[in-house]
């Protein structure tokens, strides 16, 4: 072997073991079954997942949701109209909104999950394999806490009788004239009274409430002090109902921080019901147990982002700060992730969902099986023919191709780069393109030989000659790669990553490596014919 | 040793260009008229806005029904497709639907609502049934427009920056007809999308940019090859030449076709349907920009030529 040949053989084989090394924890984690993995220690199991290939969610299953805080809650939030909140305000709301997240999700327990910021009033968040309803409300739930006093009796009389009123007229006729029961009291016929403080609609009639409390006509018969708020459903004696309330608009405390918050279970009437016991910090806790002293018998509404989740009769000063707010017929789930919810606080603003993604379990792991049958099925037409029409030269090519593929996802695993399903489709494109390198050369190498060249000389030709079209081949399409990897989404970048990587990477493969194999062989069996 | 074509074949490319013309003008009509007869590419929800998702059921469901229960259950503008059963996920469709502004009492249809309306939607009409949302896209319309921005600045910069490279490794005429075999494979592979009725999405977007790359990679090893060949011969004229170019790289170009066509056949045959979506369209734009390389971008550069002849360097 000569002296160069001998260096860039000992770089290859170093190489080689470099990138092997590197592809072990990917291997080992594939090779473990799902009783293994939960056998292993946290750490360990997540030591492994830190060094194996990092597979995007459309593969491993999991969510990528894009939320945007709203401007104009945000303006409600601090009190400004929308066009009066800054940028700056918007960006630091961002800001804290996504510590809330994090913190959310932290204690829900979500392994390795990508929570950032998007321009100035996006959060983009990444949770592989959850549950898509319950994450979804973990971090889009507002969680702003209130405590307003329930109005009854009298007042509440006056103002269902002032609503009766305004819809008398013919404006109020047509708006109620889908209900069933009109007379004269069209709107508090539709309600349905416990006592002459509980109210509720049934679902059928709560339709039509909704509308009629947006109406301008009844919005003015309401006193500016009060609004109406909804509780949570209800199902009794086989009727849903909604319960009605008229709560203080103003109130007693607001954006309450939790020092404390716990699932509980067992209520008054139902010792299996679900409950949330919460503690109010220090602040908190004394305006807590002034106001409950001031108000003993009357109700306080524990509204949380606007509706009622409780409306207890204070029964007498409650000093510590500490409450309760019954969950009716929620799940464990709904309950344990509303008290992480408070735990963590509130969002400075609403948040909504602007994008979400997701792929659940089965087909991810579907979508990795087939795609890894799909690139083995390709990858072995590829080499039988090119071992068939390049016999030789097909070899060497096939040789340097897998040599390309182990590189290729070494780099992946090492840099912390995602695999996604248009990655398995680009490591797929990769094969045919290094492919590629090698036609070139090799067809330039049977025409030097064809002119009548040594062995030796028609390969220093045809890899000469061959080299500034495989350049210029590879960069236009890791050109059109880079333009994608910048505009493109999560899985169109996994694309546009395996592709460049997998394109670099085959210009030392599909040149250097073959071309030393070459040399190798040529030199070594003394060949006069190539059989190429 | 095996070779497909003799190295001295002859194939009278240059001399036939006019009925690659016509078969290119013919492509393009029938791209046109597809467009139009649909009323414009068929967009995905990744630029309409609105929901795309994949759900199973344990028990089979015929397409009818279910497409009656998303329609009296109040989803606006269903579409729905069976999804070939694999060996994990039996009985699913897709189901596509779009976000309107409308309010339903007072909610607003928002994007993460449509998911639970539909999971709810069927959990009532078919409570026996179970069923698995495999996956879901959402997105938002203000999203869906600015993916659109995105989409068109990821074609524009891919192309700008492949057009400097080229601007500067080639001389000006030939640059120019690969430009013009670049937008002739983008409109064909978008004619091929319309005609199939296939949605036109992010990832529509890739397939398009790498056909882009991979229709001036193989204009680039035959303008490699004239180049070449003008250094060194005086005595062809020019359209013999590169007709002779064209031939001499005729081997190279059928052997990659083949090669990236044989792994994208196994992903389009295997990989299932998530990525079919991407590779049937990657199939058609790698076929018709191996034909481009061979017919369109010589053929303009011989009729430039021929029109206005350069001085030939030496």
């Amino acid at each position: 072997m000569r002296r160069a040949n001998l260096w860039k053989f000992i770089l290859t084989m170093v190489l080689l073991v470099a990138a092997i090394w590197q592809l072990v924890p990917t291997l080992k984690l594939q090779g473990l079954t799902e009783q293994q993995k939960a056998e292993m220690s946290h750490d360990e199991l997540n030591k492994l997942y830190s060094k194996a290939i990092h597979l995007g969610l459309d593969l491993k299953g999991g969510m990528h949701i894009v939320l945007e805080i709203d401007r104009q809650g945000m303006a409600k939030a601090t009190g400004k109209q929308p066009n009066e909140v800054t940028d700056k305000e918007l960006s630091d709301a961002t800001d804290r909104a996504l510590e809330i997240i994090r913190n959310r999700v932290d204690q829900y327990g979500v392994a390795e999950p990508s929570i950032q910021k998007q321009g100035n009033d996006r959060i983009v968040v990444q949770l592989p394999g959850v549950d898509q309803e319950r994450a979804r409300a973990l971090i889009g739930t507002t969680a702003m806490l209130e405590f307003k006093l329930v109005q009854e009796d009298k007042v509440l009389q006056d103002v269902l009788d002032k609503i009766d009123k305004a819809l008398l007229g013919e404006k109020g006729q047509a708006l109620m004239s889908d209900s069933t029961m009109f007379g004269d009291k069209p709107f508090s016929s539709l309600l349905q009274f416990v006592s002459n403080s509980e109210m509720s609609a049934m679902e059928q009639d709560r339709e039509l409430v909704v509308k009629a409390l947006k109406d301008p006509l009844v919005q003015a018969a309401i006193p500016s002090d009060y609004e109406f708020a909804w509780g949570i459903k209800e199902d009794r004696e086989g009727y849903r109902r909604y319960p009605l309330y008229m709560l203080k608009k103003q109130p007693e405390i607001t954006g309450a921080a939790l020092a404390e918050a716990r699932m509980g279970v067992g209520s008054d009437d139902d010792p299996s019901a679900l409950r949330v016991d919460f503690t109010l910090v220090r602040k908190y806790a004394n305006s807590f147990s002034r106001i409950t002293a001031a108000n003993i018998k009357r109700r306080l509404a524990i509204v949380l982002d606007g509706t009622v989740k409780s409306a207890p009769v204070i029964q007498g000063r409650i000093p510590n700060g500490s409450g309760q707010i019954t969950m009716g017929n929620a799940t464990t789930e709904e309950a344990r992730d509303l008290a992480i919810i408070l735990r963590a606080g509130a969002l400075p603003a609403p948040v909504s969902i602007i994008e979400e993604r997701s792929v659940g379990p089965t087909l991810g792991m579907d979508s990795i099986s087939n795609g890894v049958k799909a690139s083995i099925i390709g990858a072995i037409a590829v080499i039988l023919f090119m071992v068939i029409y390049y016999a030789l030269g097909g070899l060497v090519a096939v040789l340097a191709l897998a040599f390309n593929i182990i590189m290729l996802l070494a780099v992946m695993a090492a840099f912390r780069t995602t695999l996604t399903l248009p990655g398995i489709a680009g490591i797929a494109l990769t094969v045919g393109m290094a492919v590629d390198a090698n036609v070139l050369i090799f067809e330039r190498i049977r025409e030097e030989l064809r002119a009548g060249k040594t062995v030796r000389a028609s390969i220093d030709a045809g890899y000469e000659r061959a080299f500034s079209t495989i350049l210029d081949a590879n960069v236009t399409t890791v050109l059109a790669a880079v333009a994608l990897y910048f505009f493109g989404t999560g899985p169109i970048k996994g694309f546009a990553v395996t592709l460049i990587i997998g394109l670099a990477i085959s210009m030392y493969t599909a040149i250097l490596v073959t071309r030393m194999i070459f040399d190798w062989i040529t030199v070594k069996w003394n060949l006069q014919k190539l059989p190429i | 040793m095996i070779s497909f074509f003799h190295h001295q074949s002859n194939f009278g490319f240059i001399k036939n260009r006019y009925k690659a013309y016509a078969f290119s003008i013919a492509l393009f009509i029938a791209t046109i008229v597809s467009v139009f007869l649909h009323g414009g590419l068929k967009l995905g929800v990744d630029f309409t806005g609105g929901t795309m998702m994949q759900i199973h059921f344990s028990t089979p469901v015929p397409t009818d029904q279910l497409r009656k229960a998303l329609n009296d259950g109040g989803i606006p503008s269903v579409e729905i497709q069976k999804v070939k059963d694999t060996d994990l996920i039996k009985n699913a469709f897709m189901i596509r639907t779009g976000l309107t502004e409308e309010k339903s009492g007072q909610e607003e249809v928002k994007p993460s609502s449509i998911v639970e309306r539909i999971k709810t939607v069927l959990g009532q009409r078919f409570p026996d049934n179970q069923v698995t949302i495999d996956s879901n896209e959402t997105v938002g319309p203000k999203i869906g427009k600015e993916l659109q921005r995105n989409a068109i600045w990821a074609v524009l910069i891919g192309c700008v920056l492949i057009l400097i490279y080229v601007a500067f490794r080639f001389d000006f005429r030939f640059g120019v007809a690969a430009v013009v075999a670049i937008f002739h494979d983008v409109l064909c592979t978008l004619g091929f999308i319309s005609v199939t009725n296939m949605e036109f999405n992010l990832q529509s977007v890739a397939v398009l940019l790498t056909v882009i790359g991979y229709s001036i990679n193989d204009s680039i090893v035959v303008a490699d090859r004239i180049r070449e060949n003008l250094r060194k011969s005086q005595k062809e004229t020019y359209p013999e030449l590169i007709n002779r170019s064209i031939n001499e790289t005729l081997s190279r170009t059928v052997i990659t076709v083949i090669t990236v066509f044989l792994v994208l056949l196994a992903l389009q045959l295997f990989a299932g349907r998530v990525l079919s979506d991407f590779t049937k369209p990657l199939l058609f734009g790698l076929v018709i920009g191996t034909y481009s390389s061979i017919f369109v971008v010589s053929s303009l550069v011989v009729d430039w030529e021929l029109k206005s002849p350069t001085k030939r360097k030496k």
